[in-house]
């Protein structure tokens, strides 16, 4: 497969399907995403552990910093809701990539200090019953 | 390409910049004939932070880019400043240029400034008011193979 031009993230965005709650987006990073990992080793093992791997993974959740708004905060009691997350368009390209699945907020912070940006992070968790599924780029 | 040259393409295109400054718009310096018409800016690429991984350089890069804006008034400077500002800050995924000038840029940030004046240097001459701009801009471009 092809590896694509490096980019930068400026211009993603994440959109709730339900909730429609907004921010300004200033970072988002994908965490969590595992694999279960089972140590395999016996009494007769030789060399190095042995471990096999689960079949099932969790898609993990999204760390989300944002400018703070006080009349506009992360909904974190709605119920599940698709979540979609759209990365920059590659140049060339008419659609650009995503990944969307079901999930909510399960966690956010804020923080407001003396001359400093007002700021807020918050938690999107996929509960794993739809996606997340990542869409590529297309022309 | 040239990112300077796509640069210079794309804000002769904007009627904000070029209603104040026609086309005098010049890189890294300006003859002291050219001075004399009021308002110019003068651009110059300051900085230049490549990006690389294992395999090569990247086709990332982001270089700083320093406009100043000079005018015979401080008003004047700020207007021309302002022109650039709006034409430039939060500019993403396009095209800057065409044919050898053509430059894929993926985004422009304000980074910085600053103003000032220059004091004239003979009794005939007036001060000249200046207003900086410094973008970080991210652009895409042909890797070198060996």
């Amino acid at each position: 497969m092809a590896v694509g031009a490096d980019d930068v993230g400026t211009g993603t965005t994440i959109v709730f399907g339900t909730s429609a709650f907004e921010a300004h987006l200033l970072s988002l990073n994908g965490s969590d995403i595992t694999r279960a990992v089972v140590d395999s080793t016996h009494m007769g093992t030789t060399g190095e552990r042995t471990k096999i791997f689960g079949d099932l993974f969790d898609a993990g959740s999204i760390e989300c910093e944002i400018a703070f708004d006080p009349d506009s905060q992360p909904p974190i009691g709605a119920a599940v809701e698709t979540i979609t997350i759209t990365f920059p368009l590659p140049s060339g390209m008419s659609t650009a990539a995503n990944v969307a699945g079901t999930g909510a907020i399960t966690a956010w912070s804020w923080g407001v200090e003396i001359e400093d940006k007002m700021h807020a992070t918050m938690t999107v968790t996929w509960d794993g019953e739809t996606g997340p599924t990542w869409t590529v780029s297309a022309v | 390409m040239s990112l300077q040259g796509g640069l210079y393409e794309y804000w002769t295109a904007q009627s904000g910049i070029t209603d104040l400054v026609g086309t005098r718009i010049f890189h890294s310096m300006i003859s002291t004939a050219a001075a004399e018409t009021k308002p110019y800016a003068v651009y110059q690429v300051i900085s230049e932070a490549p990006e690389h991984h294992m395999g090569a350089a990247s086709e990332l890069v982001s270089k700083r880019v320093q406009v100043t804006c000079y005018g015979s008034t401080p008003g004047s400077a700020e207007a021309v400043a302002e022109a650039f500002r709006a034409e430039m800050d939060g500019y993403m995924g396009g095209t800057m240029g065409s044919g050898g000038n053509a430059t894929t840029v993926r985004s422009v940030l304000l980074d910085g400034g600053g103003e000032g004046a220059d004091p004239p240097n003979t009794g005939d001459q007036q001060a000249i008011y200046w207003r900086r701009l410094e973008y970080i801009v991210w652009y895409q471009r042909s890797v070198p193979t060996f």
